[in-house]
């Protein structure tokens, strides 16, 4: 099994970043529009915190040599999984704050089907942020 | 910061030397051989393209295609889909002169035919001079905050003059920005269709970029068919956007633009090294130059792919689930929309998408109309300027007087003051009387630029990088596509396009 070696926690910065991000800009748009506060925090965290530890997953996959680099099939492929998740995971803890009950979407198969497909466009713009800011943070760490 | 992904830049004023080899094509000063630069890896993320995003993704995916949807139906979008295929194909063609020279377009079009690149430095003067490109962005942003849409316009006219004034170089803090505006645009767009959008949405917006040959009576009517020529023109980059790319590919030292210099930013002028008076060619008999020429053609075709055609398909894909979602709930808004104000319209979306998901929705559609005009802006103003200054310094007499940083920066100043001028004086879209002849050129140059690269590429260059057959099949079908329709739309309706 391929080990992350010392150091290696920084490549699953950018990725966390990304995702963390963006469940800010929803997050932080609904409260520009006058949501109540409780609830774009609720998204912010609720779709934030999957996207950005799956974001940091994919950098610590990277750099463990388990995804490869430099292509954009493996990277769809892993947002196929992810993002339905995260979106799974979003959706069901709105739910869960705003009724205070566990509900899953009522068409399952249908509503993971569509996130699988709407990932495949978060896939391109997760990669885009992604590699400009490990570009940075690399120029950073060299200086 | 240099894009880590080219290679290092070479020497690059040195004119020819004495029995030096050159590649003659024209009757223009003949082209030196230089080195290929090695390619970089074929996939990547960071390149010119974003100039073409953010360029291309604009009103034609947010607005006039979701509207022709809400009208017509989801099967209208085969001719969105032949649209931005045949835009990148069209990006291809231009990547092909631009990486084997360091050349602009432009220039490739004087070396057939001088006047053939005049008539490009005149179109650009009459369509891109207007600042109504800035005007649906900025009402947009007068939606969300309140600030008055002159206001917000005529200041950030001056940001930009001043950001690019500045700059050591400004296609790296351009890319630079603008990679980060669209990455979050393609970010948000994905999460927003993500939360709103339904897997019927989704599959009858897709399946209906196949349904090829539907086309409604409606849809042939005076009140239509015009739009709809307007929309295919509007689908990806529109007018002389793609001819800018490749100056954008140049500076990015992508291919033989690696001997060229880069525009530095005003203040940084006179760090500038020597611009020479024409490009370069490599060893087109030598295969390790050819090997290398393959991965740059490699490199591109990701861009083009991926990046130009995956985000803008994204983009639109998105925009009229967006919009379907939207009527299903309100199901005025399809009469709103219908009705043609673009300005109503949008807030009519707006307002439609807050009521299907709440008042968030309509504040995220105005957003995002508020972030793609700012990368249109961003990048019509630097590309206007980069391309005008092109031409300028390589065929006005006495203009290597000065530098080509001198010169971008005269006509980025000059369409600032006069924008500014016209935002509180005059008409923003351009005069009334003119606002046809200007539509006319603005689509007549698509059909134009195909004429030229099939011109350039296939007499400018050496036989072994040419086009292919097929290639220039379809770059000729886009030329008889752009003109045909427009010339159709003209003698059938007396309308130029909508």
């Amino acid at each position: 099994m391929a080990i992350i070696r010392e150091g290696s926690l920084s490549e699953a910065v950018p990725g966390a970043f990304v995702g963390l991000a963006a469940g800010l800009i929803a997050g932080g748009l609904a409260a520009l529009v006058g949501q109540p506060l409780g609830w774009a925090l609720v998204t912010t965290v609720a779709l934030g915190l999957p996207l950005g530890a799956f974001g940091g997953g994919f950098g610590l996959l990277v750099v463990a040599g388990r995804l490869p680099v430099g292509r954009f099939a493996p990277v769809a492929l892993y947002w196929l999984v992810a993002f339905p998740l995260a979106r799974l995971v979003h959706e069901t803890t709105v739910g869960l704050v705003l009724t205070g009950q566990v509900r899953l979407p009522p068409d399952l198969a249908g509503f993971l089907a569509y996130q699988g497909i709407v990932s495949v466009g978060w896939a391109i713009g997760f990669l885009w942020l992604h590699e400009r800011i490990s570009v940075r943070l690399r120029a950073a760490a060299s200086r | 910061m240099d894009d880590p992904n080219l290679v290092a830049r070479t020497e690059t004023s040195s004119p020819p030397e004495k029995d030096e080899r050159v590649w003659a094509a024209g009757k223009l000063e003949a082209m030196p051989i230089r080195k290929l630069p090695d390619a970089p890896p074929s996939i990547h993320l960071l390149g010119p393209t974003v100039f073409l995003v953010a360029l291309g993704v604009g009103m034609g995916e947010s607005y006039m295609w979701p509207r022709l949807v809400l009208v017509f139906g989801p099967d209208i979008r085969w001719l969105f889909l032949i649209g931005v295929t045949l835009q990148a194909v069209v990006m291809l063609e231009m990547a092909r002169y631009a990486m084997a020279t360091g050349e602009s377009i432009f220039f490739g079009a004087a070396r057939v035919f001088k006047p053939i690149m005049w008539f490009f430095f005149v179109v650009a003067m009459l369509v891109y001079i207007w600042p109504g490109h800035l005007s649906a962005g900025a009402a947009a942003l007068e939606k969300i905050t309140g600030i008055p849409w002159t206001v917000s316009a005529c200041v950030g006219l001056v940001l930009v003059g001043v950001l690019f004034s500045l700059a050591k170089v400004i296609y790296n803090l351009l890319e630079n920005l603008l990679s980060i505006l669209i990455g979050l645009l393609v970010v948000s767009t994905a999460v927003v269709a993500a939360m709103v959008g339904t897997w019927g949405d989704l599959t009858s917006t897709v399946s209906g970029m196949f349904q090829f040959g539907y086309f409604p009576a409606q849809a042939l009517s005076p009140e239509w068919f015009p739009i709809i020529v307007g929309s295919i023109a509007f689908a990806g980059p529109s007018g002389m956007q793609q001819m800018w790319y490749t100056l954008h590919l140049r500076d990015s030292g992508a291919g033989m633009g690696a001997h060229i210099p880069k525009v530095r930013g005003l203040r940084h002028a006179g760090d500038e090294e020597k611009m020479p008076a024409r490009g370069f060619m490599f060893d087109t008999d030598d295969k390790a130059e050819l090997a290398k020429w393959k991965g740059w053609r490699r490199w591109v075709t990701f861009d083009a792919l991926l990046l130009f055609w995956g985000i803008t398909m994204l983009v639109t894909v998105s925009f009229t689930v967006l919009a379907q979602s939207a009527s299903r709930t309100s199901p005025d808004v399809k009469a709103l929309i219908e009705s043609g104000e673009r300005e109503a319209a949008l807030n009519a979306m707006s307002d439609a998408f807050a009521s299907a998901g709440g008042p968030v929705l309509g504040a995220v559609f105005l957003g995002f109309i508020a972030l793609i005009g700012l990368n249109a802006t961003l990048g019509l103003f630097d590309s206007f300027s980069r391309g005008q200054a092109d031409m300028t310094y390589h065929f006005v007499k006495g203009a290597k007087k000065f530098r080509m940083s001198h010169l971008y920066a005269g006509f980025l100043w000059g369409v600032i003051t006069f924008g500014i001028l016209i935002l509180l004086f005059g008409p923003a879209d351009g005069p009334g009387a003119i606002l046809d002849v200007l539509a006319f050129l603005s689509t007549f140059a698509m059909g134009a630029y195909c004429v030229v690269l099939l011109l350039v590429n296939n007499r400018m260059l050496p036989k072994p990088i040419r086009p292919k057959l097929v290639t220039n099949v379809i770059i000729g079908f886009g030329a008889v596509f752009y003109l045909g329709m427009l010339f159709f739309s003209l003698v059938k309706f007396g309308v130029v396009v909508g």
